[in-house]
Order: structure tokens, then sequence, then C-alpha cells
């Protein structure tokens, strides 16, 4: 073994073993309003900055070490994006259960019922879902949730490398840019979810058509760009009916490709913007018809879309504004950083070209709507691959370029400053996002308790059910009815009024409190007032207790519930 | 061609045959998962992929993923849409788009390219 391969070696055995050491023992109970990092042991966030340093060390070597660079990214991905696969009770988020639950009404149902919700209208990965489930014999499609975030981030590595690649002939430049991407991608859109799927489709779409259809591709026969082309296509039209918003990525990102004139295959932006437009207008008109003023209507609103994305974030607890504030930090300092490395790199523009026509290209993005207050970060997202590159290229000035000991300091306090800003802005919300045994046993009961077709009533969304019996139930939420008028004796009162009328439930738990209380919500501490208040009420029941959940049923529905044997 | 390249073809009619048996036979966890996830998120792909020979294999491993996973939404999708799902309908599709794509590449003659 090289003498200079030892020491980023030693740091690598090093960091994973601190990180593994230390990680299982978190204690998530103890989390406060910043979220992970106020319970994150010393030992791990040390065996995260050992990575770091071994990694910028690795990368002095010359010829550079790929093998131990990619065991680096490797272990990074894990020790980054899988600390709440180890530690956590079940996958984080309430959206992943849901996602769970229209799996399982496509299995029972063999067909999307398009009229359910949005989800049936692009149903591309709950159908593999449904497969794959099926075909593995998975009990439930939450055993392949819970390491989603590892294996899409493992996933985005290669895609990503061969982008880097297309830009550069410095494989020092590749593997930071990879490095830094892994530090970076705080947005946490990598769950079992459609877009999660869908970027890294998106990723190898720009990657083929960047190496093999650019100004100067690799060699290929005509039989290989025929193949490779195929691939792009398959791999475009099974993103359409997966997900709303990333085909719209391709298309900008190859029709600004096509506008520079670096890509060959001038008619994909064509054939990619035809299957958008055939989806859209014959399997999603459903949906369209419900929606399509609200669709229509925010177009080019650019205004209410950074008011919906920044501005409308910026409330909650103290602890979760300096988390809002980390993130915006750490977004702006990736875009400065990628704008000095792109002014540093001026006299190559004709090389770095593409790479800043693609950071662009999903600026766009942002006139066509809010997106639910989150299309700021899918454009992020989306630019990121290219931010990256030109925010790795501030330490290199050519392929040829030696880089010295403060220059691997800098780079070193770099990474670090990001990963500090990784860990804050990724899981500044753990504490609401993270489910208790408790919690998951209350919503597993509820369903035991609430015969199909019941009303089930939630303080906040944030509650993982939904995973079963999707269409069989409706569902109402406490902040729904307090957004229309926030006094708590009403909000009580409507619920009653809207339990009243059949079989209902209402449940409440720790992360809907930490929900409402964190984002701003409700004022602090008012839902646990509105629990207080319905446990009062003569119109409610409680049927079910425990550390982290009630659960309560209209008066007239008890006699039902204690002859199943309820009421723990 | 060399003899690797005359290897993914037998490979993945081997992995399909595997992936088939642990589904047919109700194989547990953890066999029957990697089968199936082992055949169906790469071999598919690779059947498509693998006529172009690219000399890259890690792009080679890349594209081979991700147009399994392209497949696979492809297939469920147009079997739902069509009324005629079922998870057995799935893998027998994507046996066959292996085969054939393990056999024409098995017949194309050595070094033809382009």
């Amino acid at each position: 073994m090289r003498r200079d391969t030892r020491l980023p070696l030693g740091l690598l055995a090093a960091g994973l073993a601190m990180w593994a050491g230390a990680v299982p023992g978190i204690d998530l109970a103890a989390m406060d309003d910043t979220g992970l990092v106020s319970a994150l042991p010393l030992l791990a966030v040390a065996g995260l900055v050992a990575l770091n340093v071994g990694f910028c060390l690795a990368l002095r070597r010359s010829p550079v070490p790929s093998r131990l660079l990619a065991a680096y990214a490797v272990a990074l991905v894990v020790m980054l994006y899988g600390i709440t696969s180890v530690v956590g009770e079940a996958p984080r988020g309430s959206v992943v259960w849901r996602h769970a639950g229209i799996i399982d009404n496509l299995v029972r149902t063999g067909q999307p019922d398009p009229t359910i919700d949005a989800y049936f209208n692009w149903p591309g990965l709950f159908m593999f879902g449904a497969s794959v489930s099926e075909l593995a014999g998975f009990a439930s499609p939450m055993a392949f949730a819970r390491w989603a975030p590892v294996y899409f981030n493992l996933l985005y590595l290669a895609p990503l490398a061969m982008i880097l690649r297309s830009a550069t002939d410095d494989a020092r430049l590749v593997w930071l840019g990879v490095w830094l991407f892994c530090l970076t991608n705080w947005i946490n859109q990598d769950y079992f979810a459609p877009q999660s799927a869908t970027y890294f489709l998106f990723l190898v779409v720009v990657a083929v058509v960047l190496r093999w259809f650019g100004p100067e591709p690799a060699p290929a026969g005509a039989r290989q760009r025929g193949v490779l082309m195929g691939v792009v296509l398959i791999v475009v039209a099974a993103s359409v009916p997966t997900h709303q918003l990333t085909p719209f990525a391709m298309l900008a990102a190859v029709t600004a490709l096509v506008a520079i004139r670096r890509c060959r295959a001038t008619g994909l932006p064509v054939v990619i913007a035809v299957l958008i437009a055939s989806w859209l207008g014959f399997m999603t008109l459903a949906y369209l018809r419900g929606h399509l003023p609200e669709l229509v209507g925010r177009i080019g609103d650019v205004g209410g879309t950074a008011s919906a994305n920044v501005g409308d974030r910026l409330q909650g607890s103290p602890g979760h504004l300096l988390v809002v504030r980390t993130r915006l930090l750490l977004t702006g300092g990736v875009g400065a950083l990628a704008l000095l490395g792109a002014l540093r790199h001026l006299d190559r523009r004709q090389r770095l070209w593409p790479m800043a026509a693609l950071a662009v290209a999903p600026l766009p993005l942002l006139l066509l709507q809010p997106y639910g207050g989150e299309m700021i970060m899918r454009v992020y997202l989306f630019s990121l691959p290219f931010l990256v590159f030109f925010a790795a290229a501030v330490f290199y000035s050519g392929p040829r370029s030696v880089i010295s000991w403060r220059g691997t300091a800098a780079m070193a306090s770099v990474c670090t400053l990001l990963l500090g800003g990784f860990l804050v802005s990724r899981y500044g919300n753990e504490r609401m996002d993270q489910y208790t045994a408790a919690e998951l046993a209350a919503v597993d009961r509820l369903y035991q308790l609430a015969p199909a077709g019941s009303l089930l009533v939630a303080g906040a969304g944030n509650l993982p059910w939904k995973y079963r019996d999707y269409e069989r139930y409706d569902y109402l939420t406490l902040t729904s009815l307090w957004e229309k008028d926030p006094r708590l004796e009403d909000v009580v009162h409507r619920a009653a009024g809207a339990m009243a009328a059949g079989s209902s439930y209402l449940i409440f738990t720790r992360s809907q409190q930490a929900y409402t209380d964190l984002l701003g919500v409700m004022p602090t501490g008012t839902l646990r007032r509105i629990e207080d208040a319905v446990a009062a009420s003569p119109q409610f029941a409680l049927v079910h207790r425990s550390a982290d959940a009630s659960i309560f049923a209209t008066a007239p529905a008890l006699p039902m519930v204690v002859a199943a044997g309820a009421g723990s | 061609m060399t003899s690797s390249r005359r290897r993914w073809p037998v490979l993945v009619v081997v992995a399909a045959a595997v992936a088939t048996v642990a589904v047919v036979a109700g194989i547990g966890p953890p066999w029957r998962p990697a089968a199936v996830l082992g055949f169906a998120g790469v071999c598919p792909g690779l059947a498509v992929v693998g006529p172009a020979r690219l000399d890259d294999r890690v792009s080679e491993a890349v594209l081979a993923v991700a147009t399994s996973v392209a497949l696979i939404v492809l297939v469920s999708a147009a079997l739902m849409y069509a009324g005629w799902w079922s998870a057995w309908r799935v893998l027998a599709v994507l046996v066959a788009v292996t085969v054939t794509g393990a056999l024409v590449e098995l017949r194309t003659p050595v070094g033809a390219r382009s």
C-alpha cells in the first residue's frame, strides 16, 4: 500500500467506526426544534469530519485513487442519509405511508382509479412498487421504504459522475463534485417517492445526452447511438406517467442543450414535449378538469411563488427559524461557490457552457406555479448536479494544477461547513418527521377501530396513516379547520359536527403537536389545548391512550367501540 | 467480442430463471427478494443496453438499471391500464424481454458494432 494512501484509508475506517459506534445510541426523544443535530453525539460528527478530511487528503494523490474515492462516496451516502434509517422506528415523514397505501390499493384493485386523487394520475412508481412488492413477496411496500434515502442517493452517484466527466478530464474535479453533491442535497426528496426515482432517470437522460449526443460525443456507431436513443426514450416515457414535474425538468435540460448547440439530437425536446402533452391530454383529464383554474391561474405569478416558497416558510418556533435560515444560507452558499468557480474558469467557457446552461435550465419552472411552496427547492435540486461542478472548480484551476496544502485545508474547511449546514438543514424537522413506536401502534389501532367508510380526523396531517385501505376512508385535519377560522372552541365544535354524521375517530399524536408548534401552523401549545378540550367534551369519548397518542370517538360510536374491545 | 461480452446473455437468462423459480416456489426472504430484485433491477435493462456494447462498464450498469426501472414502470402501467395486471404477467413480460435481448446478442456476429 502506498504511504499517501494509508492516512486516507485510516481516516475512512476511523470515520465509519466512530459513526457506527455513536449513531445507534441517538436518543430521538431528546431532540429540540433544531432537529437531529441537537441529539447527534459528538462522536458521530467527528466521524463525518474525519471522512471529509480523509477525502480531501485522498484527492491530493496522483494518479487519483478512484476506488478509494468511490468507497469514500459510498460511505458518505450511508453516513449522511442512513442516520434516521438506523435510529428511527419506521420510515420518516407521512408521505411515505400514503405512498404505501396507494401501492396497497393498486395491488388490491389491479387498476388505477384517477378519480381518487392526483397520485392516481401519475401512478408510475406506485405501479412499479405494486409489481416489485408482489414479486419479491414483501408483506408491505414499507419493506423497501426505510432505506430509500440511502439507495436512491447511491443510485445518483454514477450518473452524476458521468455528467461531471463530460465537462472535464480532471478526475479530482469529478470526485469533488460528487462529494459536494452529497453534502448539499439537503432537500429531502429522496424518500420512497416518484420524484426520487425520476430524479435518477433525469440524471441518466442528461448523462447520456451529454456523453453520446453532445458536440464531441464519445465514439459510437449507428447501432450504439440507436440503442442509446432508445434508452433515453424508454426512460423519458417511464418518467412522464410517474411524476408531474421531472419530465418538464428533462425537457428544460435537453432544450437548453439543443439551444446552445450542445445536443445533436435536435428532435428530442419535441419528442419529450409530445410525450408530456399526450399524458396530460389523455390520462390526467379527471385531475385537470378539477384543478385547471389553480394550475393555470398561478402561471407567471413569480411573487406568489416566492412568497409560498420562502416568505411563508420563515415562521415557526425560534429553533425552526434557525433551521430555515440555515437552509437559505446553505442554498445561497452553494450558488455563491458555483458563481465563484464559474468566474474562475471563464477562459474555458466553451467546454463549460453546457454545465452553465443546465444549471439555469430549471429556472423557468418557477414561472409555472409554486408547487405547494416547494418549487424553489425542486429547481435547486435539478440545478444541483451542475452547480456542484462549478463549486468544485473553485479549488482547481486546470487538469494538472497542483493543489497546495493551504488549498487542501480550505477545501476540507468548506466541506466541513457544508456538512454542518447539511445536518441542520436536512434533519431540522426530525422532531415532527420521526414517529415513535407508540404513535405507530396508535395509528394501527385506529384502523382496527374504524370500520371502512369512517371519517378519520387528525390534529394535523403529518401522521403515518393512509397506508392501507386508501380509498375506503375519509380524512380531515384540524389544521384545515383552523386555517378557515382560528378559534379553539370553533375548531372543536366543527370537528364534532363533521364527526357526528357517522362512524368517526379523532387522533392526536406527539408528532402532530411537534408539527403545529415547530412550523407555527398554530400558536404553540394550541393543539394540546384542543386535545384537552376534546377530552373534556361530552361529545367525544376516549378509546385509546398511550404515551404519545390518543384516539377519541364521537360519543354515539362508543358502544360499538367498547363492544369491539377497545378502551385501552 | 470478448468472452466477457458473451457471458452477460447467459447470466441474465440464468438470473431470469432463478427469479422465476423463486417466485413460483414461493421461497421466503431473503432469497426471493434478492433473486427478484437482482433480476428485475438489472437484467431487462441489460438486455436492451447490452447490444450497444459500450466500452465503459460503469455507464453500461447505470443504463441497465435505469432501463430496467423504466421497463418495470412501463410494463406495469400497460398491464394495469389494460386491466390485465398481475405480478406474474409483469414477470413474464420482463423475462421475455430479457431472453429476447440475450438471444439477439448471442446471434449477433462477433465484432458487429455499428
